[in-house]
């Protein structure tokens, strides 16, 4: 990063500006109701995505009960294909997506030195869309024919078959993609229009990089996934047949719809835990990212390459051999530029002066974990190889080390990185550490096992199984627990931070880079008043 | 690693000008980017409709 010249960057509020936006916060709810701060959005959508990770979390113990041992032991097929289906729309419509968006919202300002998002109205909107979607989507299990019980992928007929709640959870679906489509907007006009003097695209950090590239995916994917899901609405009430074969549609179609939004939005997911990531590992190694230049165009490369790869999800439909050679060879060009990112932050931490604090432990676990799951998504790249694994246990074992050690873990990290930042409060680094051990071990006890449950043969979505797979599943299931039990850690070193501890200084830690640093520890309501100069 | 000076910066005057200048753009950065995703909804539907 380039040497900074500022002034004011946090400023003393007790006189008075003449600006009606330079005022402190608002008292009460009003304060969170109506606030246009970056700082206050932030905190929601961090806030938000915590609570969803518990009630989405309670969903997925409520699988791994059942799945405990075989038969049929708490709950019913129909609610147990209800909570499959929940905890994906949940966990990454209503927890991840909206966990990124809040350390986006928090960060990318004063990353670029800019005094807030560039809409903050707008911004104030795309938040509060958010929580009353999710509740209408909750609020489908308590419906006639209960929840969406067809996959989170929605595919026609079955999902067709849904009950009440078919409606409520397609309007749900379309308000949670309209809340990102205009958090996207926000992102990327903040970064291409408010950058302070001095801070040009490549001296940008790699978060903001990561965060703008993913902006762009947004707003090439959620339209499709809103189109595709519009024609579901339509076929089901106004008599089309987009995707009806009676009717002279094809159910494969929308498929394809799917999963040209589908894989894209995995890398929205990812891409700005790569983010996060490339800000973790150089501060903790004392050295500059290895490479920076080159994770910006990897990360560009997986951008585009995301758009071409989606019908990998969908080898055993049928298709032209010359279709499952195109997207078996484009999944894995991917490998390439990933790859481009982890040999790159291992060489930043090569020679590097290593400390091993909470958010570091968290990043090095991303980094091996993520890597695991990054292989097993090229062995079910290989078309042959995947109609075995397809729909099996080892599909749940690979997204999953992605989704949980990978993006989740990351934002963790991000979390105990910028929690001092955010409330001028070290964390207790001694219970950030056992809550680390515990998730590690836990997520591995749940999601290795299941790699052997499907090679093994064990279909997925299924609330009941043969007796050979009771071991693994029972090994699986005492892991989940112990990863929901030490999340629930994780909250109470949150909740002990806001409330106090040990002041924070403006660097926190052993200097690192950015602006962000530059300001006081909690950062100011209103940070850089006057612009910072980059040099 | 950053080396921070803690010294003047531009005028607020100028800042402000600055500010509401990016401001403006991003208002018609925010607008195309919306036509575009709105189109791209839009046209999704027509063009599958046209196919089907």
């Amino acid at each position: 990063m380039s040497t900074t010249t500022h002034s004011h960057a946090g400023h003393d509020h007790s006189h008075d500006h003449g600006h009606d936006d330079h005022h402190g916060p608002a008292k009460g709810l009003t304060r969170w109701l109506f606030t246009t701060n970056h700082k206050d959005i932030g905190t929601l959508y961090l806030l938000f995505s915590l609570v969803m990770l518990f009630v989405g979390g309670a969903m997925a113990l409520i699988i791994r009960a059942e799945l405990f041992q075989p038969g049929l032991q708490f709950v019913n097929p129909d609610f147990f294909n209800q909570m499959t289906t929940m905890h994906a729309l949940i966990m990454i419509f209503g927890m991840i997506m909206p966990a990124f968006v809040g350390f986006a919202n928090w960060m990318i300002p004063m990353m670029i030195g800019a005094p807030d998002m560039a809409l903050p109205r707008l911004n104030n909107w795309s938040f509060w869309i958010l929580p009353f979607a999710s509740s209408i989507l909750v609020s489908t299990l308590f419906m006639d024919g209960g929840g969406p019980a067809g996959g989170w992928t929605l595919y026609p007929p079955l999902s067709l078959q849904a009950g009440n709640s078919f409606p409520f959870t397609i309007f749900a679906v379309h308000l949670l993609g309209m809340s990102s489509i205009l958090g996207s907007i926000n992102i990327i006009v903040t970064i291409m229009n408010m950058r302070a003097p001095g801070m040009t695209l490549l001296k940008m950090p790699l978060f903001v990089w990561t965060w703008l590239i993913t902006a762009y995916l947004l707003i090439a994917a959620m339209p499709v996934l809103a189109g595709g899901v519009t024609m579901l609405l339509t076929d089901q009430f106004f008599g089309t047949t987009f995707f009806q074969a009676a009717g002279g549609g094809d159910p494969v179609l929308f498929q394809h719809i799917f999963w040209f939004f589908g894989h894209p939005e995995v890398y929205i997911i990812i891409l700005p835990a790569f983010g996060i990531v490339s800000q973790i590992i150089p501060t903790f190694s004392r050295k500059p990212l290895f490479g920076y230049a080159a994770m910006v165009y990897a990360t560009a490369s997986i951008g585009f390459l995301s758009f071409i790869v989606w019908a990998h999800h969908m080898f055993t439909v049928g298709m032209p051999l010359a279709g499952e050679m195109f997207f078996m060879l484009s999944t894995m060009l991917i490998a390439i530029p990933t790859a481009v990112k982890v040999f790159n932050w291992t060489a930043t931490m090569w020679r590097g002066s290593l400390t091993f604090e909470t958010p570091m432990l968290f990043s090095l676990a991303f980094l091996f974990l993520f890597t695991i799951g990054g292989f097993s998504g090229l062995m079910l790249a290989i078309a042959p190889a995947d109609f075995q694994y397809h729909d099996t246990y080892f599909v749940v074992a690979h997204f999953h080390y992605v989704l949980v050690p990978g993006a989740l873990f990351a934002a963790i990290a991000g979390a105990y990185f910028w929690l001092p930042k955010w409330t001028g409060h070290m964390y207790d680094e001694r219970l950030g550490k056992i809550h680390f051990w515990l998730s590690a071990i836990s997520v591995n006890i749940t999601f290795f096992p299941q790699h052997f449950l499907g090679l093994a043969g064990m279909p997925r979505r299924i609330p009941d199984y043969a007796t050979q797979f009771a071991d693994w599943n029972m090994i699986s299931s005492i892991g989940a627990f112990g990863f929901g039990l030490s999340q629930l850690m994780f909250a109470y070193i949150v909740i002990k931070t806001i409330r106090g501890g040990t002041k924070a200084t403006a660097q926190v830690w052993d200097q690192p880079e950015g602006l962000e640093w530059t300001v006081p520890s909690p950062a100011p309501y209103h940070t850089f008043d006057e612009a910072p100069i980059v040099k | 690693m950053t080396d921070q000076a803690h010294n003047s910066g531009a005028p607020a005057l100028a800042d402000a000008e600055m500010l509401a200048a990016q401001r403006q753009r991003a208002r018609r950065g925010a607008l195309l980017l919306g036509v575009v995703a709105l189109l791209t909804y839009i046209g999704f539907i027509l063009a599958t409709s046209l196919r089907h």
